[in-house]
Protein backbone atom coordinates (compact mmCIF):
# COMPACT_ATOMS: atom_id res chain seq x y z
CA UNK A 1 0.00 0.00 0.00
CA UNK A 2 1.68 3.39 -0.65
CA UNK A 3 2.54 6.15 1.52
CA UNK A 4 0.93 8.79 -0.54
CA UNK A 5 -2.17 10.60 0.54
CA UNK A 6 -1.87 14.00 -1.66
CA UNK A 7 -0.50 15.68 -4.46
CA UNK A 8 -0.61 18.91 -4.84
CA UNK A 9 0.88 21.55 -7.20
CA UNK A 10 2.20 25.25 -5.40
CA UNK A 11 4.74 27.57 -6.45
CA UNK A 12 4.60 29.60 -9.81
CA UNK A 13 2.34 26.94 -11.30
CA UNK A 14 -0.02 26.75 -8.38
CA UNK A 15 0.11 30.88 -8.92
CA UNK A 16 -0.84 30.70 -12.30
CA UNK A 17 2.65 32.51 -13.51
CA UNK A 18 4.95 29.61 -14.18
CA UNK A 19 7.32 30.93 -17.28
CA UNK A 20 10.41 28.93 -18.84
CA UNK A 21 12.48 29.36 -15.83
CA UNK A 22 9.79 27.71 -13.30
CA UNK A 23 10.04 24.51 -11.94
CA UNK A 24 7.15 22.23 -10.93
CA UNK A 25 6.83 22.17 -7.46
CA UNK A 26 5.06 19.61 -6.52
CA UNK A 27 3.89 19.12 -2.10
CA UNK A 28 3.83 15.53 -1.65
CA UNK A 29 1.99 14.59 1.39
CA UNK A 30 2.74 11.15 2.97
CA UNK A 31 1.88 9.06 5.98
CA UNK A 32 3.07 10.02 9.13
CA UNK A 33 6.23 8.14 9.54
CA UNK A 34 6.26 6.38 6.18
CA UNK A 35 9.08 8.50 4.53
CA UNK A 36 9.04 9.22 0.66
CA UNK A 37 7.69 7.06 -1.75
CA UNK A 38 9.17 6.54 -5.18
CA UNK A 39 9.01 9.74 -6.99
CA UNK A 40 8.12 8.59 -10.31
CA UNK A 41 4.53 7.65 -8.35
CA UNK A 42 4.06 11.49 -7.49
CA UNK A 43 5.46 12.56 -10.95
CA UNK A 44 2.93 10.08 -12.50
CA UNK A 45 -0.02 11.88 -11.21
CA UNK A 46 0.59 15.21 -12.04
CA UNK A 47 -1.15 16.44 -15.49
CA UNK A 48 0.12 16.63 -18.78
CA UNK A 49 -0.10 20.29 -19.05
CA UNK A 50 2.54 20.44 -16.67
CA UNK A 51 4.41 17.11 -17.53
CA UNK A 52 7.23 19.51 -19.31
CA UNK A 53 8.25 21.16 -16.34
CA UNK A 54 11.19 19.85 -13.90
CA UNK A 55 9.91 18.46 -11.38
CA UNK A 56 10.46 19.66 -7.47
CA UNK A 57 9.28 17.47 -4.74
CA UNK A 58 8.55 18.83 -1.58
CA UNK A 59 7.84 15.93 1.05
CA UNK A 60 5.68 16.49 4.15
CA UNK A 61 3.52 14.46 6.80
CA UNK A 62 0.53 15.55 7.44
CA UNK A 63 1.42 15.99 11.52
CA UNK A 64 4.35 18.42 10.17
CA UNK A 65 1.51 20.44 7.95
CA UNK A 66 -0.46 20.51 11.04
CA UNK A 67 2.41 21.99 13.16
CA UNK A 68 2.88 24.77 10.22
CA UNK A 69 -0.29 25.50 9.85
CA UNK A 70 -0.93 26.28 13.74
CA UNK A 71 2.13 28.07 13.69
CA UNK A 72 1.74 30.38 11.10
CA UNK A 73 4.73 29.23 8.62
CA UNK A 74 4.72 31.72 5.83
CA UNK A 75 5.07 28.49 3.83
CA UNK A 76 1.57 27.30 5.40
CA UNK A 77 0.50 30.97 3.59
CA UNK A 78 1.82 29.63 0.47
CA UNK A 79 -0.16 26.52 0.62
CA UNK A 80 -3.25 27.37 1.71
CA UNK A 81 -3.25 30.69 -0.90
CA UNK A 82 -1.40 28.84 -4.42
CA UNK A 83 -2.21 25.41 -4.59
CA UNK A 84 -3.76 23.37 -7.18
CA UNK A 85 -4.97 19.98 -6.14
CA UNK A 86 -4.23 17.35 -8.03
CA UNK A 87 -4.96 14.04 -5.63
CA UNK A 88 -6.20 14.51 -1.91
CA UNK A 89 -8.93 11.92 -1.41
CA UNK A 90 -9.03 12.95 2.71
CA UNK A 91 -9.07 15.85 1.77
CA UNK A 92 -5.63 16.36 4.12
CA UNK A 93 -4.96 20.28 3.05
CA UNK A 94 -8.24 21.49 3.41
CA UNK A 95 -9.20 19.89 6.76
CA UNK A 96 -5.90 22.32 8.17
CA UNK A 97 -7.91 24.79 7.46
CA UNK A 98 -6.63 28.30 8.03
CA UNK A 99 -3.37 28.98 8.82
CA UNK A 100 -2.59 30.94 12.04
CA UNK A 101 -1.53 34.71 11.29
CA UNK A 102 2.38 35.06 10.29
CA UNK A 103 4.05 36.98 13.29
CA UNK A 104 7.60 36.48 12.02
CA UNK A 105 8.36 39.15 9.39
CA UNK A 106 10.42 41.79 10.88
CA UNK A 107 12.36 38.83 12.56
CA UNK A 108 12.54 36.87 8.92
CA UNK A 109 13.42 39.71 6.90
CA UNK A 110 15.92 40.83 9.69
CA UNK A 111 17.47 36.94 9.39
CA UNK A 112 18.21 37.60 5.61
CA UNK A 113 19.15 41.40 5.98
CA UNK A 114 22.11 39.76 8.24
CA UNK A 115 23.05 36.93 5.77
CA UNK A 116 23.12 39.37 2.89
CA UNK A 117 25.47 41.27 5.46
CA UNK A 118 28.04 38.65 5.59
CA UNK A 119 28.70 39.13 1.53
CA UNK A 120 31.80 41.33 1.77
CA UNK A 121 33.51 39.23 4.53
CA UNK A 122 32.75 36.02 2.53
CA UNK A 123 33.70 37.18 -0.12
CA UNK A 124 37.17 38.75 1.12
CA UNK A 125 37.72 35.20 2.21
CA UNK A 126 36.76 33.71 -0.93
CA UNK A 127 36.26 35.85 -4.00
CA UNK A 128 35.76 33.09 -6.51
CA UNK A 129 32.45 32.66 -4.30
CA UNK A 130 31.25 34.84 -6.02
CA UNK A 131 28.38 33.07 -8.35
CA UNK A 132 27.25 31.29 -4.73
CA UNK A 133 27.17 34.54 -3.12
CA UNK A 134 25.23 36.11 -5.65
CA UNK A 135 22.54 33.00 -5.70
CA UNK A 136 22.24 34.17 -1.81
CA UNK A 137 21.03 37.97 -3.07
CA UNK A 138 18.42 36.32 -4.79
CA UNK A 139 17.50 33.67 -2.55
CA UNK A 140 17.50 36.58 0.49
CA UNK A 141 15.73 39.12 -1.38
CA UNK A 142 13.20 37.05 -2.85
CA UNK A 143 12.46 35.60 1.31
CA UNK A 144 12.37 39.35 1.99
CA UNK A 145 10.42 40.29 -0.62
CA UNK A 146 7.52 37.54 0.66
CA UNK A 147 7.98 38.21 4.36
CA UNK A 148 7.73 41.86 4.09
CA UNK A 149 4.66 41.72 1.32
CA UNK A 150 2.64 39.97 4.78
CA UNK A 151 3.52 43.21 6.04
CA UNK A 152 2.78 46.06 3.67
CA UNK A 153 0.49 44.77 1.73
CA UNK A 154 -3.04 42.44 1.76
CA UNK A 155 -1.72 39.34 1.49
CA UNK A 156 1.48 37.92 1.32
CA UNK A 157 3.14 38.34 -2.38
CA UNK A 158 4.90 34.71 -2.94
CA UNK A 159 5.91 35.87 -6.86
CA UNK A 160 9.40 35.69 -8.18
CA UNK A 161 9.04 40.30 -8.28
CA UNK A 162 7.47 40.51 -4.63
CA UNK A 163 10.65 42.61 -3.82
CA UNK A 164 9.65 44.94 -6.63
CA UNK A 165 5.96 45.09 -5.78
CA UNK A 166 6.22 46.32 -1.93
CA UNK A 167 3.38 48.81 -1.37
CA UNK A 168 3.68 52.61 0.18
CA UNK A 169 7.99 51.73 -0.15
CA UNK A 170 10.47 52.92 -2.49
CA UNK A 171 11.27 50.73 -5.26
CA UNK A 172 13.83 48.19 -4.74
CA UNK A 173 17.29 49.79 -6.35
CA UNK A 174 18.15 46.86 -7.96
CA UNK A 175 17.21 46.51 -11.31
CA UNK A 176 15.34 43.76 -12.41
CA UNK A 177 17.71 42.79 -15.15
CA UNK A 178 20.61 42.34 -12.48
CA UNK A 179 18.04 40.37 -10.26
CA UNK A 180 17.64 37.94 -12.82
CA UNK A 181 21.12 37.53 -13.32
CA UNK A 182 21.20 36.71 -9.57
CA UNK A 183 18.52 34.45 -9.78
CA UNK A 184 20.17 32.95 -12.82
CA UNK A 185 23.61 32.57 -10.21
CA UNK A 186 20.89 30.71 -7.66
CA UNK A 187 19.73 28.39 -10.40
CA UNK A 188 23.51 27.41 -11.68
CA UNK A 189 24.17 26.83 -7.71
CA UNK A 190 21.34 24.45 -7.62
CA UNK A 191 21.29 23.22 -10.93
CA UNK A 192 24.27 22.99 -12.29
CA UNK A 193 23.67 25.57 -15.17
CA UNK A 194 26.22 27.66 -16.46
CA UNK A 195 26.27 31.36 -15.63
CA UNK A 196 27.02 34.68 -17.74
CA UNK A 197 31.09 35.88 -17.23
CA UNK A 198 29.80 38.88 -16.06
CA UNK A 199 29.62 37.28 -12.09
CA UNK A 200 32.61 38.15 -9.96
CA UNK A 201 33.00 39.63 -6.81
CA UNK A 202 33.35 43.23 -7.79
CA UNK A 203 29.35 42.73 -8.71
CA UNK A 204 28.16 41.17 -6.28
CA UNK A 205 30.09 43.66 -4.47
CA UNK A 206 27.90 46.80 -5.84
CA UNK A 207 24.86 44.88 -5.48
CA UNK A 208 25.30 44.70 -1.71
CA UNK A 209 26.42 48.37 -1.51
CA UNK A 210 23.14 49.35 -3.70
CA UNK A 211 20.38 47.34 -1.73
CA UNK A 212 22.07 47.70 1.98
CA UNK A 213 20.82 51.39 2.71
CA UNK A 214 17.33 50.45 1.16
CA UNK A 215 16.88 47.09 2.83
CA UNK A 216 18.31 48.74 6.40
CA UNK A 217 14.79 51.47 5.67
CA UNK A 218 12.82 48.77 4.62
CA UNK A 219 13.58 46.74 7.90
CA UNK A 220 12.09 50.44 9.69
CA UNK A 221 9.40 50.09 7.48
CA UNK A 222 8.34 46.53 8.35
CA UNK A 223 9.10 46.81 12.20
CA UNK B 1 6.67 13.37 17.50
CA UNK B 2 8.62 15.45 15.89
CA UNK B 3 9.32 18.70 17.84
CA UNK B 4 7.78 21.93 16.81
CA UNK B 5 10.27 24.03 15.25
CA UNK B 6 10.57 27.77 16.36
CA UNK B 7 11.32 30.41 14.56
CA UNK B 8 14.56 31.19 15.88
CA UNK B 9 15.23 27.35 15.28
CA UNK B 10 14.60 27.92 11.35
CA UNK B 11 16.28 31.25 11.00
CA UNK B 12 19.30 30.04 13.01
CA UNK B 13 19.78 26.77 10.87
CA UNK B 14 19.05 28.36 7.69
CA UNK B 15 22.35 31.04 8.48
CA UNK B 16 24.48 27.45 9.25
CA UNK B 17 23.58 26.28 6.57
CA UNK B 18 25.06 29.29 4.68
CA UNK B 19 27.93 29.64 7.00
CA UNK B 20 28.50 26.02 5.96
CA UNK B 21 28.13 26.08 2.10
CA UNK B 22 30.46 29.55 2.25
CA UNK B 23 32.99 27.30 3.75
CA UNK B 24 33.11 24.15 2.13
CA UNK B 25 32.57 26.38 -1.29
CA UNK B 26 35.79 28.74 -0.28
CA UNK B 27 37.36 25.32 0.15
CA UNK B 28 37.20 24.34 -3.28
CA UNK B 29 37.46 27.47 -4.77
CA UNK B 30 40.45 29.16 -3.06
CA UNK B 31 41.97 26.12 -3.46
CA UNK B 32 41.74 25.03 -6.92
CA UNK B 33 42.28 28.20 -8.69
CA UNK B 34 42.45 26.55 -12.09
CA UNK B 35 39.36 24.88 -11.63
CA UNK B 36 36.25 26.14 -12.83
CA UNK B 37 34.85 27.72 -9.64
CA UNK B 38 31.90 25.57 -7.64
CA UNK B 39 28.92 27.40 -7.27
CA UNK B 40 26.60 24.88 -5.29
CA UNK B 41 26.15 22.18 -2.97
CA UNK B 42 23.78 20.52 -4.91
CA UNK B 43 24.19 16.51 -6.61
CA UNK B 44 23.37 18.33 -9.72
CA UNK B 45 26.27 21.01 -9.48
CA UNK B 46 28.55 19.11 -7.90
CA UNK B 47 28.13 17.15 -10.87
CA UNK B 48 28.74 19.76 -13.80
CA UNK B 49 31.59 21.23 -11.62
CA UNK B 50 33.20 17.52 -11.76
CA UNK B 51 32.88 17.40 -15.68
CA UNK B 52 34.36 20.76 -16.16
CA UNK B 53 36.79 20.86 -13.56
CA UNK B 54 38.19 17.04 -14.94
CA UNK B 55 39.04 19.67 -18.16
CA UNK B 56 42.12 21.01 -15.43
CA UNK B 57 43.04 18.56 -12.98
CA UNK B 58 43.64 14.55 -13.13
CA UNK B 59 40.19 12.88 -13.29
CA UNK B 60 40.92 10.91 -10.32
CA UNK B 61 41.48 13.55 -7.56
CA UNK B 62 38.36 15.33 -8.89
CA UNK B 63 36.06 12.32 -8.34
CA UNK B 64 37.48 11.93 -5.13
CA UNK B 65 36.62 15.66 -4.23
CA UNK B 66 33.47 15.24 -5.77
CA UNK B 67 32.68 11.82 -4.00
CA UNK B 68 33.85 13.93 -0.60
CA UNK B 69 31.48 16.86 -1.54
CA UNK B 70 28.52 14.69 -2.19
CA UNK B 71 29.00 12.80 1.00
CA UNK B 72 29.37 16.15 2.84
CA UNK B 73 25.55 17.10 0.99
CA UNK B 74 23.98 13.82 1.95
CA UNK B 75 25.82 14.32 5.68
CA UNK B 76 25.26 18.55 6.26
CA UNK B 77 21.42 17.92 4.21
CA UNK B 78 22.38 20.42 2.17
CA UNK B 79 21.11 18.96 -0.69
CA UNK B 80 16.79 20.23 -0.66
CA UNK B 81 14.65 21.26 -3.42
CA UNK B 82 14.42 24.61 -4.88
CA UNK B 83 10.92 25.22 -3.38
CA UNK B 84 11.54 24.54 0.17
CA UNK B 85 15.29 27.08 -0.06
CA UNK B 86 12.70 29.81 -1.14
CA UNK B 87 11.00 29.31 1.97
CA UNK B 88 13.76 28.62 4.73
CA UNK B 89 12.48 25.43 5.37
CA UNK B 90 13.81 23.61 8.38
CA UNK B 91 16.39 21.13 7.42
CA UNK B 92 18.60 18.87 9.89
CA UNK B 93 21.36 20.66 10.75
CA UNK B 94 24.89 18.87 11.33
CA UNK B 95 26.56 19.80 14.59
CA UNK B 96 30.15 21.55 14.63
CA UNK B 97 32.02 18.65 14.96
CA UNK B 98 30.68 17.16 12.29
CA UNK B 99 31.20 20.66 10.36
CA UNK B 100 35.04 20.41 10.95
CA UNK B 101 35.00 16.82 10.33
CA UNK B 102 33.52 17.21 7.39
CA UNK B 103 35.89 20.69 6.07
CA UNK B 104 38.95 18.73 7.21
CA UNK B 105 37.93 15.80 4.58
CA UNK B 106 37.45 18.06 1.80
CA UNK B 107 40.37 20.58 2.65
CA UNK B 108 42.87 16.65 2.37
CA UNK B 109 40.85 16.15 -0.94
CA UNK B 110 41.78 19.09 -2.04
CA UNK B 111 45.13 19.66 -1.03
CA UNK B 112 46.05 16.29 -2.45
CA UNK B 113 44.47 17.32 -5.55
CA UNK B 114 46.75 20.15 -5.41
CA UNK B 115 50.15 18.66 -5.05
CA UNK B 116 48.90 16.47 -8.50
CA UNK B 117 48.05 19.13 -9.97
CA UNK B 118 51.47 20.54 -9.73
CA UNK B 119 53.08 16.99 -10.86
CA UNK B 120 50.53 16.84 -13.75
CA UNK B 121 51.84 20.62 -14.57
CA UNK B 122 55.50 19.70 -14.19
CA UNK B 123 54.86 16.18 -16.34
CA UNK B 124 53.26 18.55 -19.37
CA UNK B 125 56.48 20.88 -19.36
CA UNK B 126 58.46 17.68 -19.78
Amino acid sequence: MSGLDAVYLFGSVGRGDADALSDLDILAIVKDGSGKVAEGEVVAKVPDQWRHLTPSISWYGRRRLTEMFANGDLFAWHLFLETIRVEDEGNILSSLGRPAPYREAFADVQSFCDILDGIPSALAQASRNAVYEAGMVYVCLRNIGMAASSRLAAAPDFSRYSIFRLPDFRPCPLPPSEFELTMRCRMAGRRGLDVSDRVDAAWVLSIHDRIAPWLADLMEHVK
Amino acid sequence: MSAVLTGAERRKRFTNRVQLERSLLGIVNSGLIDAPALSGMTDLAISNWSAAAAKALYTEDVYRIARVLLEIGVRADLVTDSSREVFDADRNMVGPDSIGELSSMLASAVMEARGLTSAKSSDETV
